[in-house]
């Protein structure tokens, strides 16, 4: 058995910030102290599956029972009209949504 | 509007007679799922179960506070603030279905809708002395509700007794077009008449044992006596994956969520991802690390394969018996503030109601009992897909037979 206290930590707060910024998530370094912290404990926790032989074992990713498509007729129906689609947004360009740049150089 | 427990986020209706958990859209009205993301939106289209029960005469009353995005088991996530329990204003009525239970509590209202990916529904039953149904995955549609786990999410009915819940149950279990998981090959519901001495009740060793609270094991073991004498034969059974049910689930859970919640870009509605809470944030950095390259096949999908053995555990165990009886919580309800800080701590309040969510399985919570505190004690029954009728029948009968759902607040 190895020591616990020799174990490498599986996150630190580089790879938490990388995470972060993958998921767009932006933390301040407060927060980086505290969650790397929580999920060192929580992943450790994790740990008690590793002992399960799983080598066999199909993955379950969804529980229904017939995993068929399910199709509809081809009909057209109602569906929100533009002025609702932009109801809720907070900036909107002549019938369209606007967003931050995404390329910075011409 | 501010009530004293913190349970109404919006009034709608004053006359009205059946509230929706704060994630389910509402057309006209203000969604916010508990969330500052989403503060401030109004939907152009209403959940399918809010059309069902609309078409089907009742009137919505208001919209009930909940954890941000349905994370978590005591309302405190909420960004409103923590709902208060209406039997001690001390406790938290549970989560993350918070509003809900402590309005059918406090008989604010009669009826109110939840969700349930990992307890959200039965864990608000058990702690406020009221029922409520988690139904078989797919039951019911999710269409039109704030989605947070896909493969687990449920959205679950609670009521003051088992009867009601049964009613509004038959009213919005039905096929979706708009949710095609609402399909199923197997959808029939299971009939026929469930006289007690022909149904079998399985006691699973793993939900009784080391943690679980005295008054709790003790109040379950009652319930237990009386459906006895009441010819329904009892045999102990065995789920020896449970223990693995949390881990798993706080594996699978968040990648979902963090699939879910990518959506929320400020852009079309709401506000930007800055505004997401604590609990959001480090479950999508919790669920998009263990499903990133390099960690996946060790965390995500080892969890997966685990969650195959959990459901051949209650595959195997159904051949035995009809419904098994347990525990929803292995603590009477917790102080507000308990477990706030500390999220692996909270995490396990979910031990005994995750496993039924990872395998899709429907599951009925009532109250069974009171601590000398006078706080509710809750029980559930869980059978498997499409039994909902089973469980209706042990939970009607089992309050024939008591009185512990009558009993009322002091408000």
């Amino acid at each position: 058995m190895k020591d616990k206290r020799n174990q490498k930590l599986v996150i630190d707060s580089k790879l938490l910030e990388h995470v972060a910024s993958l998921a767009k998530i932006t933390v301040n370094e407060g927060e980086v102290k505290k969650y790397v912290v929580q999920l060192e404990e929580i992943i450790e926790y994790f740990r008690q599956l590793d002992k399960i032989d799983t080598l066999n074992i199909i993955p379950t990713y969804q529980v229904i029972d017939n995993t068929t498509n399910v199709l509809r007729e081809d009909v057209i129906e109602s569906s929100l009209s533009q002025k609702e689609a932009l109801a809720q947004a907070k900036r909107t360009h002549k019938g369209y949504f606007l967003v931050e740049g995404v390329l910075n150089e011409r | 509007m501010k009530d004293k427990l913190n349970a109404i986020l919006l009034e709608i209706n004053p006359k009205g007679n059946i509230g929706y958990k704060d994630n389910f859209l509402t057309r006209g009205y203000e969604t916010t799922a508990g969330s500052n993301v989403l503060k401030g939106y109004i939907s152009h289209y209403s959940a399918t179960v809010v059309d069902l029960f609309e078409k089907n005469g009742f009137v919505t009353k208001a919209k009930f506070n909940c954890d941000a995005w349905a994370h978590g088991s005591s309302g405190e996530n909420s960004d409103f603030g923590a709902v208060k329990n209406p039997w001690n204003n001390a406790y938290t009525p549970g989560g993350s279905s918070s509003g809900s239970s402590a309005a059918v509590a406090s008989n604010y209202t009669k009826y109110a809708t939840g969700t349930d990916t990992g307890g959200s529904i039965r864990l608000p039953a058990a702690f406020t002395n009221s029922s409520a149904i988690k139904p078989t995955y797919g039951a019911i549609s999710r269409y039109g509700i704030v989605a947070m786990a896909s493969s687990t999410d449920c959205p679950s009915l609670i009521a003051q007794n088992v009867k009601d819940v049964e009613v509004l149950f038959k009213i919005v279990s039905r096929e979706d077009k708009k949710d095609a998981n609402t399909f199923s090959s197997k959808r029939s519901l299971r009939g026929g008449q469930f006289k007690p001495g022909s149904l079998k009740i399985g006691l699973p060793k793993e939900y009784f044992i080391e943690g679980l609270d005295r008054e709790v094991s003790e109040a379950v073991r009652q319930a237990r006596q009386v459906l006895t004498e009441d010819g329904y034969k009892i045999e102990n059974v065995s789920l020896p994956h449970t223990k693995y049910g949390i881990a798993v689930y706080y594996l699978i859970m968040p990648v979902e969520v963090a699939s879910n919640l990518a959506r929320y870009d400020g852009v079309r509605y709401g506000q930007a991802r800055s505004f997401f809470g604590e609990e959001a944030e480090r479950r999508i950095i919790l669920g998009t690390f263990t499903s990133s390259a390099g960690y996946s096949a060790k965390y995500y999908q080892k969890a997966a394969k685990v969650r195959t053995l959990i459901i051949q555990d209650f595959d195997q165990v159904f051949k035995k018996v009809d419904v098994l009886l347990t525990p929803v919580s292995p603590t009477p309800p917790f102080k507000l503030g308990e477990k706030a800080n500390d999220p692996l701590k909270m995490y396990l309040s979910d031990v005994l109601t995750v496993n039924t969510s990872l395998a899709g399985l429907p599951s009925l919570a009532l109250s069974c009992g009171f601590t000398k505190k006078n706080l509710p004690i809750g029980m559930q029954f869980v059978g498997p897909r499409w039994s909902e009728p089973v469980l209706f029948s042990v939970g009607k009968r089992y309050q024939e037979l008591t009185d512990w759902h009558k009993r009322k607040p002091s408000i």
